[in-house]
């Protein structure tokens, strides 16, 4: 099957390991070949979406800004599981542009549509 | 593809009985690609708890069995690895992209994650 469109399930929070890169390396191999990306962050991963945070205070990579990148490379779209924040919250999840938040039956109908869905 | 490590959590465990699985149901598993923690699957135990099985073993003696590659991600390798134990994977693990699983991932019919 052509891979043409990549779903990846993005269920951690930020720097639950220390380098905070997996994730986005096979995003960024993805993205460099022109797969076009469908990133559902759901559970904790919503947590990766939350803009201006400065991880260097803590001594960690920038690596969140990775995600806002890969639009430079491919078509990405991006998606937030609801519920999850406090609404306030959501309205901080500024990370990528045009993010959208969906329930998981929303959700479940767009992975369908991937060619393949990854759960990192 | 394997994520855990065969001490975060049990995924690991469960990833080698449903290829051991898939294997005996006289299906073929094109690949099995190690990511993030999943890397240190190839490490062995110092000294495995009594019942618990030693993955590091395991793995290439399902892999042997069916042909099957062991692929570890070169970058996360070399974040976790020390340089001098890259050079001596024990086999049939082998270093292998990002690039080799996106391949793996279109000739496959199916691509389970763990």
């Amino acid at each position: 099957m052509a891979l043409r469109r990549l779903g990846l399930l993005v269920r951690q929070a930020p720097w639950c390991g220390r380098s905070g890169r997996d994730q986005l390396d096979l995003a960024t191999a993805a993205a460099a070949l022109e797969i076009e990306l469908e990133l559902f962050f759901i559970g904790d991963g919503v947590l990766q979406l939350l803009d201006q945070r400065e991880p260097q205070a803590a001594q960690l990579p920038s690596t969140h800004l990775g995600w806002r990148a890969l639009s430079e490379l491919t078509r990405v779209r991006a998606w937030a599981q609801s519920g999850i924040v406090p609404a306030p919250l959501e309205a901080e999840a500024r990370l990528l542009p045009d993010l959208k938040f969906l329930d998981a039956t929303d959700m479940q109908v767009l992975q369908a549509q991937c060619d393949r869905l990854l759960v990192l | 593809m394997v994520n855990e490590s065969p001490w975060g959590s049990t995924l690991a465990n469960t990833a080698l009985r449903c290829a051991q699985a898939v294997l005996a149901g006289g299906h073929e598993v094109l690949a099995v690609f190690f990511q993030g923690e999943g890397v240190y699957n190839a490490l062995s135990d110092g000294q495995a708890d009594p019942g618990a099985l030693d993955l590091a073993r395991a793995w290439p003696e399902t892999a042997r069995a069916a042909a099957c590659p062991l692929l570890l991600c070169s970058s996360a390798c070399a974040r976790r690895l020390p340089g001098s134990l890259q050079s001596v994977l024990p086999e049939p693990f082998r270093l292998a992209g990002l690039g080799e699983l996106l391949d793996l991932m279109e000739r496959a019919d199916r691509v389970v994650s763990f």
